[in-house]
């Protein structure tokens, strides 16, 4: 074999087992979750005699179940709906202000604030939680909604701040400054030019924002008590535990809590992704 | 020097702007901080306990064998992440950068893991390390792997830190790839052509153009490990609470255990949240000092 022949063939093997280890870890990563679709629709019954298959007749059966009034995932949605969407409205409006007033207009103590914000970036968050939830306990606070989107919303704002400011910064000032000489005031520009203008950060914000906190679980876990309370990760957490036998109940239960999530990827993916390299990029 | 009525006019007006979101983060974060700083010096618990003045938490934590063990898994992780997850991402990104119209397909199934709630992919992987029951196990016995000796993977002393770091391993390669999927995808094509012209092949290539292209998406990818492995807590908590006898202990785990959940120590707990804070900074501050310092102001922020 030529010296040319050999490189195509090691060329060729290496192409090969390039495709079945990135094949390989497709399927690792996927699979579980296809696997949880796929008990979602079987009955306990059949899922103790056949654990891999595929459903011989699927039912919907888990998913009214979960819905059902003894277990109360409907209740779950809802308190992980009423916090995320309050946290990522008042994240949203609040970031944006404040990242227009530190990307435009130059105070003194400016730069402090902006320190922290960053140093919201690197700080382990999770050190907030029992001063927190003594703190929240003492204002009676605690085991609440509220008490669980006001820490949400702070620990929050250091992305969208960051992210917000470095939009507005790129911005022209002319338009702007046309406004003003129209007499518009801050909020006015804020809410009717820099905002509209940067609607991808805008998105960026709120996506990225809201799969986090839909998704979150230690702050919930140490800050809410009553199961009237959960969010849907604390409730699947503490149900799967108590229904440890019902398997295809929590995975039913798991399926609904991720179908939006799956949805916001599939139609914003760039803007989760960006979100999360916001931790670390401007 | 007295300041013009315009210049107070834009004073006031900024800090109106920012001032909701200081406020917040003000009271829900920097207040807890220095809440956790000060009750770290007494002595609260959920019975008995009080406002006391004391050195005592921090001697308490400092004498711990699982607080170092705790601190020790930490750097585990990190090295983990630094040395398998990134590395590992790295190769997958380059593989994905190569493909056509399944590009799409495959960046979504290895991001998919990161849009999962821990919650349930911890549940998930401890059924199929379930060392009864679980699929690992039972196709370990239908190699021949007699019964006795089949694993207890999440229930073992020395296979759980292993198993929970291939957990996480599994969530994050992915969450790395898509941050230097993007970084390679926006390398100019021309730097390659002008590196074929020259008559480079595949590996200088990669080693003259692509690693040095990606030092940057490299960096944010390291600094983000390096923070995140330092504050991890859920998958641990969710699959083993730390356990089996602190064999997957971290400092988060450790400081949400014996301060929240058992027993109720507030004030250990806070002198656990402070050594937890000053571990993460200088952990932090000590990756910045080893970045290049032209990039260090754009990584962190």
């Amino acid at each position: 074999m030529t010296a040319e022949g050999e490189r195509t063939t090691a060329r060729r093997a290496l192409r090969v087992a390039a495709w079945a280890l990135a094949l390989a870890w497709l399927v690792l990563t996927a699979y579980p979750l296809i696997w949880v679709i796929v008990t979602a629709f079987k009955t306990r019954a059949e899922y103790s005699g056949n654990l891999w298959g595929l459903p011989s007749s699927p039912t919907f059966g888990n998913f009214t179940d979960a819905l059902g009034k003894d277990l109360s995932f409907t209740r779950f949605y809802l308190n992980g709906l009423v916090v995320t969407v309050t946290a990522v409205v008042v994240t949203t409006f609040a970031g944006a202000l404040a990242g227009y007033s530190l990307a435009r207009l130059r105070f003194r103590g400016s730069g402090l604030v902006l320190g922290a914000f960053v140093l919201g970036l690197v700080v382990p968050i999770h050190a907030t939680l029992i001063p927190l939830h003594r703190m929240e306990t003492a204002a009676g606070l605690g085991d609440t909604l509220l008490g669980l989107a006001c820490p949400y919303v702070a620990f929050s704002l250091p992305v969208a701040v960051v992210l917000f400011r470095g939009f507005f910064a790129s911005l022209p000032v002319e338009i702007e400054e046309a406004a003003r000489l129209d007499g518009a005031g801050r909020l006015r520009i804020v809410f009717q030019i820099a905002m509209p203008l940067s609607r991808p950060a805008v998105a960026t914000v709120v996506i990225f924002t809201g799969v986090t906190l839909w998704n979150e679980y230690a702050f919930a876990l140490a800050l809410l008590e009553s199961p009237a309370n959960y969010t849907l990760p604390l409730g699947l957490d503490r149900f799967s535990s108590a229904y440890a036998v019902n398997v295809p109940l929590t995975c039913a239960a798991i399926v609904m809590g991720l179908a939006p999530v799956i949805a916001v990827y599939l139609l914003a993916e760039r803007h989760i992704t960006r979100g999360l390299a916001a931790g670390a990029i401007r | 020097m007295p300041a013009r009525p315009g210049q107070r006019r834009l004073k006031i007006e900024a800090w109106a702007l920012v001032g909701p979101a200081v406020l917040i983060y003000a009271l829900f974060v920097l207040v807890p901080i220095a809440g956790a700083v000060i009750m770290s010096f007494a002595d609260l618990r959920l019975s008995g306990g009080g406002w006391t003045f004391t050195f005592g938490n921090y001697a308490e934590a400092l004498g711990a064998p699982l607080f170092w063990r705790a601190l020790g898994h930490n750097f585990l992780l990190l090295a983990a992440s630094l040395l398998v997850q990134i590395p590992a991402a790295l190769g997958l990104a380059l593989f994905v950068a190569h493909l056509g119209r399944l590009r799409s397909l495959f960046r979504a199934g290895y991001f998919l893991p990161m849009m999962i709630t821990s919650a349930a992919i911890g549940w998930v992987w401890a059924l199929i390390f379930d060392p009864v029951s679980g699929p690992v196990n039972s196709l370990l016995e239908s190699c021949g792997v007699g019964a006795e000796s089949l694993p207890e993977w999440l229930g073992s002393q020395w296979l759980a830190l292993p198993t929970v770091i291939f957990v996480i391993s599994w969530r994050y390669i992915g969450f790395h790839m898509v941050i230097l999927l993007a970084g390679l995808m926006s390398i100019p094509q021309e730097l390659y052509e002008a590196a074929r012209v020259d008559g480079a092949g595949a590996w200088e290539c990669f080693r003259y153009v692509t690693l040095p292209q990606m030092s940057r998406p490299l960096k944010i990818s390291a600094m983000l490990a390096v923070v995140g492995s330092m504050r991890y807590f859920d998958l641990v908590y969710i699959m083993t609470k730390g356990g089996p006898a602190g064999a997957t202990e971290l400092l988060a785990t450790y400081m949400f255990s014996v301060g929240l959940e058992e027993g109720g120590r507030y004030s250990y707990g806070a002198a656990l949240a402070v050594l937890l804070c000053v571990v993460s900074f200088a952990v932090v501050g000590g990756a910045r000092l080893l970045l290049p310092r032209e990039e260090e102001a754009e990584v962190v922020r």
